[in-house]
């Protein structure tokens, strides 16, 4: 079956999931870093249509298991791919064979990269010692910021893609995304205390 | 109707079976059922024109059982069998009751696993009290559509974990019903909007029942309905504004009042009642009957109402800020809001949640039936009644995890994932030989294995022996559209497919389910048998009359044998009627019947004797 068709084009029945697909071609998708999240939307809407269990509600067994399948491969495929992240970090494992993100790979080293984080880290918890939610909100929007520098170095360097150029941009993004977690803890914490 | 059905393409072609379902809104303080009827949905009423129907049941000492307002007026009288409000003990545990907020009346019984009540009628586990509320309304639907159920989508608070999700489901095959889908109630609301009032945009669902809160935030666009977070609340409700009513109450009249179950019952009504008038009036009372027989009126002001019951609806506010937050969504960006569940009527609630996301909430649509229109047109699509293309997508609603070293919890899918998800973890021996390993499954946020739910533990066996760390084994974790949790495993160096044996915590296993079904399967039959007595009684006690009248009338037109005969018979009906048997009893009224016969035949001949006295036959012919 061809570009993850999941219904018949005879018979309108619903097909086996192949697992080997990639998640670009699940979606129908060109596979690259850049991609327009209107079209990802759509055609995971599209095809989530199709497959999805309510349309299922009344079949067979067999049927049912083969809807949940496709289901949570389309909900994986969008999760992953709308988040330019996941998204930048799963084509690196589709180029290189693993992840950037996994122990095997090491963590950051650049000296420079990594001053940067612990200073922020103090910032943090000198404003969260005072609850400081004007602070809070500032460094959010410095990380957002920075969030969107690394996409756009990303672009670039998947054009030609070096496994030593990408895995310390995608392990800097991912130290972002913890110390964008750790803001929504302390407010979450503030919040429910 | 048929003439008109056109066969869309990737349908069937045969003609179209308008099939039967419902959405049914399991609430905790009232439950309805509402279907689709010409193309609009519409909520259930029974026979005197009631839809919502009291989420109480009793169990009587007399063995029969009473759901709804029947049962909800015997709550003050007999508190020990008259369980309300059992949404909140749904897939929970004994040990949990004490973080319930308020003290329950009923007579829990303490061990392991789901909680279990004790009645008049043995014990009963918040499922089968359930079941005995969905069967009713199952019950109605049928009544009222005339025919079997195909299916019904069952609502659950968003923020329902697995237990009590499955917990409802098995509370709903209990009672017989098909469960099509389990719908998140904001989801449900959503869907009622969005096609009945055509709402498009972002839209952020606050749903206050009477014990459970949920704050989703949904996209709407053309059919489509995909909830981005959904935060809340599964233990806070409008029965903690009772609550907090009834403290003030139970306060005020210390001296008189008492401790008594039954006092306590009469406030809580008395609190509740004065909640309602409250939000339409700006002072109201209550009548109330102390203890010791005095009755006394208890007076409220809304203002002092507003300040006993905001600590409520601020705790409502974290959940909110939480969602929002999961989202990435600025509180501005929300394009309306839309108030669900009877407590959102309070004018106080609808005065705080405009503040907190800076625009007046919508409630065109009846707080109380909203959740359960939503439902019926998802049930209406499942069966395939629509063509018209509704999708939804919901998302997990607590994080999933796994215990690890040191009584920690690893998540393996986090909160707000849309489901259907799945997420496979290898696991390794950490033991040569090791062939088996124990796995515990928990739901929730926090860091340590006791500050969240405990769903499961299983164990994997047949892991071929190997040294150390050389055993992968891929457990995987399908969440499907229900939000329910299945578990499988295997080997992957040898695939050998390992046994998994999962144990929930606090749910019912297969055995039990299949031994309550077949209680309430016996128990159908005997009340089938009771029915069939009854009627037996009625009809013997009739036929008995009817023999004494005709005796006492015209007992002079049998001969003596005749007589003999009908006393032999009428003394067997005596007898049968004392008994608890319906055959019997059919069988000396018809004996009666036929032992009479020959007074009927005379009866008959001397009534047609006596009309046609002074005629002559010519004269009657004629005629």
């Amino acid at each position: 079956m061809e570009s993850g068709a999941a219904l018949c084009p005879q018979c309108g029945a619903l097909q086996p999931c192949d697992p080997s697909l990639s998640l670009f071609a699940i979606l129908g998708l060109a596979e690259g870093f850049v991609i327009d999240p209107a079209a990802l939307r759509s055609a995971a809407l599209e095809r989530l249509r199709a497959v999805h269990p309510d349309r299922f509600a009344q079949a067979d067994g067999r049927t049912q298991r083969q809807s949940l399948e496709w289901t949570t491969r389309l909900n994986e495929a969008q999760a992953v791919l709308s988040d330019p992240l996941r998204r930048g970090d799963y084509l690196f494992s589709r180029h290189f064979g693993q992840s950037a993100l996994g122990e095997e790979m090491g963590s950051l080293r650049d000296p420079e990269v990594l001053m940067r984080q612990m200073e922020r880290r103090e910032a943090l918890e000198e404003a969260a010692a005072v609850r400081d939610q004007v602070a809070l909100e500032r460094l959010r929007a410095e990380a957002h910021a920075e969030e969107k520098q690394i996409e756009e170095q990303l672009a670039a360097s998947f054009t030609a893609p070096e496994a030593g150029r990408i895995a310390p941009l995608l392990q800097e993004w991912q130290y972002l995304r913890k110390f964008l977690a750790e803001i929504d803890q302390y407010e979450e914490r503030w919040d429910f205390a | 109707m048929a003439l008109l059905q056109i066969a869309e393409p990737g349908q069937s072609t045969a003609p179209h079976e308008h099939r039967l379902a419902v959405g049914i809104d399991l609430g905790t303080t009232h439950s309805l059922v509402a279907t689709i009827r010409s193309a609009q949905p519409v909520v259930v009423r029974d026979s005197e024109g009631r839809y919502l129907l009291p989420s109480v049941v009793q169990y009587r000492a007399d063995g029969t059982v009473r759901v709804g307002e029947e049962a909800r007026a015997e709550a003050a009288a007999d508190p020990h069998n008259t369980i309300a409000s059992v949404k909140r003990l749904m897939g929970r545990g004994a040990e949990e009751l004490q973080t319930l907020a308020g003290a329950l009346p009923y007579r829990v019984l303490a061990g392991e696993g789901m909680v279990r009540l004790q009645t008049a009628q043995g014990e009963k586990t918040p499922v089968e009290v359930s079941a005995e509320i969905l069967r009713v309304l199952r019950q109605r639907a049928e009544e009222s559509l005339g025919g079997e159920l195909t299916g019904a989508v069952i609502t659950v608070p968003a923020y329902f974990d697995d237990a009590q999700r499955q917990a409802t489901k098995d509370a709903a095959r209990l009672a017989g019903i098909n469960v099509l889908r389990l719908l998140a109630e904001p989801t449900a609301a959503a869907v009622a909007y969005g096609l009945d009032k055509g709402a498009e945009g972002l839209f952020a669902i606050y749903d206050l029942g009477g014990g459970t809160f949920d704050l989703s935030l949904l996209r709407l666009q053309k059919g489509v309905f995909e909830v981005l977070a959904t935060a809340g609340d599964a233990a806070l409700g409008g029965d903690d504004m009772d609550r907090l009513i009834a403290e003030q109450i139970l306060a005020h009249f210390a001296e008189q009042g008492d401790s008594s179950p039954a006092w306590h019952r009469q406030v809580l009504l008395a609190a509740r009642a004065i909640k309602e008038r409250l939000s339409s009036l700006e002072e109201a009372s209550v009548e109330l009957v102390l203890p010791g027989g005095k009755a006394v009126q208890w007076h409220l002001r809304r203002e002092q109402l507003e300040s006993w019951i905001e600590p409520v609806i601020r705790r409502s506010f974290a959940p909110c800020r939480r969602a929002l937050r999961d989202a990435h969504i600025r509180p501005e960006e929300i394009d309306g809001v839309v108030l669900v569940g009877g407590a959102t009527r309070v004018p106080l609630l609808r005065r705080l949640v405009a503040e907190l996301f800076g625009r007046e909430p919508l409630c065109d649509i009846d707080p109380d039936q909203v959740v359960a229109l939503g439902a019926a047109i998802q049930a209406d699509a499942l069966v395939g009644n629509q063509s018209d293309d509704l999708l939804l997508m919901d998302v997990l609603p607590l994080s999933l995890g796994l215990e690890t070293m040191g009584g920690l919890v690893e998540k393996i899918i986090p909160r707000n994932t849309p489901i259907p998800v799945a997420k496979a973890q290898e696991f390794t021996t950490f033991k040569d030989g090791q062939t088996a390993m124990s796995i515990h499954v928990l739901q929730g946020e926090r860091e340590k294995v006791e500050d969240n739910r405990s769903l499961a533990r299983f164990s994997l066996r047949g892991i071929p022996p190997m040294v150390a760390g050389a055993a992968r084994i891929r457990v995987t974790f399908q969440v499907d559209a229900d939000g329910l949790l299945a578990v499988s495993a295997e080997e992957s160096s040898t695939g050998v497919r390992a046994e998994v044996q999962v144990k929930p915590s606090y749910g019912l296993d297969d055995a039990a389910i299949t031994r309550m079904l077949r209680e309430a399967i016996a128990h159908g039959k005997e009340d089938i048998e009771q029915r069939r007595l009854a009627e037996a009684r009625v009809e013997g006690e009739r036929v008995r009359e009817a023999l004494d009248s005709a005796l006492a009338q015209d007992g002079s037109l049998l001969q003596p044998d005749e007589r003999a005969r009908i006393d032999a018979a009428r003394a067997e009906l005596l007898h049968a009627l004392g008994s608890d048997s319906a055959a019997a009893i059919e069988h000396a009224a018809g004996a009666v019947e036929k032992a009479a016969e020959v007074l009927v035949e005379r009866r008959m001949n001397q009534a047609v004797r006596k009309a046609m006295a002074g005629h002559s036959i010519d004269e009657w012919s004629e005629k």
